[in-house]
C-alpha cells in the first residue's frame, strides 16, 4: 500500500492489551517513546499502561495526520488549513472524559502539540461558565463550608464580579 | 466490595472528577489559557482548587471581560504576583484608558518580576496621557531578556543597563521621547533590535548611525529599522561609513517604509545589505516608487515586476518613460509588458485597467484600485 515502506514499524500495547503498529517516523512525535527508542528499549512491543486502546487509537490518528508532509508550497497552505480543520474536529469529542483521557495520554506520551490542543479545548469549554457551572461540568464536589466559601470570595473579589 | 465499587466507577467515567487530579503541569497549561479572572476564579470550585490558580505562569492583564471602570485594582495585581508559586514567564499589562496606574506600582512589579525569571514583559498603554515610568525601574531589569516598549514615557533618558537583555523592540507609536543611540549601546547582548529611526536624537548621518549600530551590537541577528517620518540624512561619502561585515551575525533585516525615489536611501540600503555576510531574510517595505526614464529594457521590466510583487504597502508606483521612447514602438512594447505583469499575477490585488490607447504618446494611465493605490504609466 504505502510507497515508502522503508520506515521501521513500532509496536505499542495499550492498557487493555491491544497492540498497534505505527511507523517509527510518526511515533517519534511522542517524546516519551522517542526516548525509549533512543535508549534501545523499543524492540519488543512498548507497553503503555496508562493509555486505553480507545484513547491510543485517537492519539495515533492525530500523530498520523500531523506527520503528513506537504509536497510543495501551494500544497503547504492547503495542508495547514486542512490540519486546522482536523484539529478543530479532533477535539470535538462526545464525552468530556474522552477529552481528559486525551489530555492525560498527551501528557504521558509527551506530545506537546496535542497537549496544547486538548488543554486549549478544556479552557475553551469553561471560559464562559460560572463557578457553579464548572463544578457541574467536571463533577467537582463543593466541599467548602459556607463561611469558607464567603472568605475565598472576599479574598479574590475582583475575579467574581 | 471495594473492587466492585471501582469497576462501577470506571464504567461511568462521566461521574468522576477527573480534572482535579490532573498533574500540575496540565493544570498550569489550562490555567494559562484562561483569562486571569477565570483562572483565579477556580479558587472557588473546591478546597482542592483553593490554591491551584497559584500555578499560573503567564499573566495577561487586559480589559476583556471587564465593565468600563472595573479594571484590576493595583493591590489585586500585587497580591496575585505574591501568591504565584513558580516562575512568571509572561507579564502583559494592557491598561485601559480610564485607568490611572501609579508609576510606583509598576516599578514594584517590574522589580518583582525581574526576580521571577520573566521572559516576556509587555506594557501596552491605551491612555492618551502617557504613563511615566521612571528610569530606575529599568535598572532592575537585570534578569530581563525580552522587553517591548509600546507607550511608555521616560522622564529621564533611559540608560538601559540590563546587560543580559537580548530583545529590544521599540514600536513606532511608543512615546518614548528622543533616544540617544549611546544609551542603548550598553546592551551588548542584543540579538534583536527594533528601532524607529525617527526616535533617535542623533543628528549625524544615517550611514554613521548604521555603522554605530553595527559596532555596538556584534551579536545582532535581527534588525528592524523603521524609516517612517524619518528625515534621512544622506551624504556623498556615505560609502566610507559602512564597511563590509558591519553586521557579522545578522540573519534577518527589515527596512520599513523606504523611499525608493531617494537615491541616497537606496544606496544606504544597498550598503547595509552588503554589510551582512550571512543575511538569510530581507524584508523591505516600500511606500513610494518613482521610476524615471524607463527604457523598457528587460532588466528594468524585471525590476518593476519584482518591486510590484514584493511591496504590499505600495501606495504609488510611477514609471516615466525615457524620451527616446517617445515615438517608438518600444512604448507599445512597454505597455504590453506592463499588461503582462498584471496578467501573470504579479499584482494580485491591485487593479490595473487595460492599456488600450498605448500608441498615443502622452498616455497617462492612472489605475486606481479599490484600496486607493495607484499606478501610473507616463
Amino acid at each position: 500500500m504505502s510507497s515508502s515502506s522503508s520506515s521501521k514499524m513500532i509496536e505499542l500495547r495499550s492498557s487493555d492489551g491491544e497492540t498497534f503498529h505505527v511507523e517509527e517516523t510518526v511515533v517519534l512525535q511522542s517524546e516519551t517513546i522517542k526516548q525509549m527508542i533512543d535508549d534501545d528499549c523499543a524492540n519488543a512491543a512498548i507497553p503503555l499502561p496508562n493509555v486505553t486502546s480507545m484513547t491510543l487509537a485517537k492519539v495515533i490518528e492525530y500523530i498520523k495526520k500531523h506527520a503528513e508532509k506537504p509536497k510543495d508550497d501551494d500544497d503547504k497552505k492547503v495542508a495547514e488549513e486542512d490540519l486546522k480543520k482536523f484539529d478543530a474536529e479532533f477535539v470535538k469529542v462526545d464525552q468530556e472524559s474522552m477529552l481528559f483521557d486525551l489530555v492525560r495520554a498527551a501528557n504521558y506520551l509527551n506530545i506537546k502539540s496535542l497537549l496544547d490542543l486538548t488543554c486549549q479545548a478544556v479552557a475553551d469549554s469553561i471560559k464562559d461558565l460560572s463557578v457553579e457551572e464548572v463544578r457541574k461540568k467536571f463533577n467537582i464536589q463543593n466541599d467548602f463550608t459556607p463561611e469558607e466559601e464567603a472568605k475565598v470570595r472576599k479574598e479574590n473579589a475582583w475575579a467574581f464580579d | 466490595m471495594e473492587p466492585v465499587h471501582q469497576a462501577d466507577k470506571a464504567s461511568k467515567p462521566s461521574s468522576a472528577d477527573v480534572i482535579s487530579s490532573m498533574p500540575a503541569n496540565v493544570i498550569t497549561n489550562i490555567l494559562d489559557r484562561l483569562m486571569i479572572k477565570n483562572a483565579v476564579g477556580t479558587s472557588m470550585l473546591s478546597r482542592n482548587w483553593r490554591f491551584k490558580y497559584t500555578l499560573l505562569t503567564q499573566l495577561v492583564f487586559d480589559d476583556h471581560g471587564f465593565a468600563e471602570g472595573s479594571w484590576f485594582d493595583e493591590r489585586d495585581i500585587s497580591r496575585l504576583l505574591l501568591d504565584l508559586k513558580g516562575p512568571i514567564t509572561k507579564f502583559v499589562l494592557i491598561i485601559p484608558n480610564y485607568k490611572i496606574l501609579d508609576v510606583k506600582d509598576i516599578n514594584h512589579w517590574i522589580m518583582f518580576l525581574s526576580k521571577k525569571g520573566i521572559v516576556e514583559f509587555q506594557n501596552h498603554n491605551k491612555q492618551q496621557t502617557q504613563m511615566k515610568l521612571r528610569y530606575p525601574s529599568l535598572l532592575c531589569l537585570r534578569a530581563e531578556k525580552h522587553l517591548k516598549i509600546h507607550n511608555v514615557l521616560f522622564i529621564l533618558h533611559p540608560v538601559f543597563v540590563c546587560p543580559v537583555l537580548e530583545i529590544l523592540k521599540i514600536s513606532y507609536d511608543s512615546s518614548i521621547g528622543e533616544l540617544k543611540l549611546a544609551d542603548i549601546a550598553k546592551l551588548a547582548n542584543l540579538s534583536t533590535l527594533s528601532l524607529p529611526l525617527s526616535k533617535l536624537e542623533d543628528v549625524t548621518s544615517t550611514s554613521s548611525i548604521t555603522s554605530q549600530i553595527g559596532s555596538y551590537f556584534p551579536n545582532l541577528q535581527e534588525l528592524y529599522l523603521d524609516l517612517r517620518n524619518y528625515n534621512f540624512i544622506g551624504e556623498a561619502g556615505a560609502r566610507k561609513f559602512v564597511r563590509r561585515n558591519i553586521f557579522p551575525s545578522l540573519k534577518t533585516l527589515t527596512l520599513n517604509a523606504i523611499n525608493v525615489s531617494n537615491g541616497n536611501m537606496v544606496l544606504w540600503a544597498f550598503l547595509i545589505i552588503f554589510g551582512c555576510p550571512i543575511l538569510q531574510t530581507l524584508n523591505i517595505t516600500i511606500q513610494n516608487v518613482l521610476f524615471s526614464s524607463c527604457r523598457g529594457s528587460e532588466v528594468e521590466i524585471c525590476l518593476i515586476k519584482y518591486l510590484l510583487a514584493c511591496s504590499p504597502l505600495l501606495k504609488q508606483f510611477i514609471v516615466r518613460c525615457d524620451t527616446s521612447l517617445m515615438s517608438d514602438d518600444k512604448l507599445i512594447d512597454l505597455a504590453n509588458e506592463a499588461k503582462m505583469i498584471v496578467e501573470c499575477g504579479c499584482i494580485r490585488d491591485k487593479e490595473w485597467k487595460e492599456l488600450d490607447s498605448c500608441a498615443t504618446m502622452h498616455c497617462d494611465h492612472v489605475r486606481r484600485s479599490q484600496t486607493g493605490h495607484s499606478l501610473k504609466l507616463q
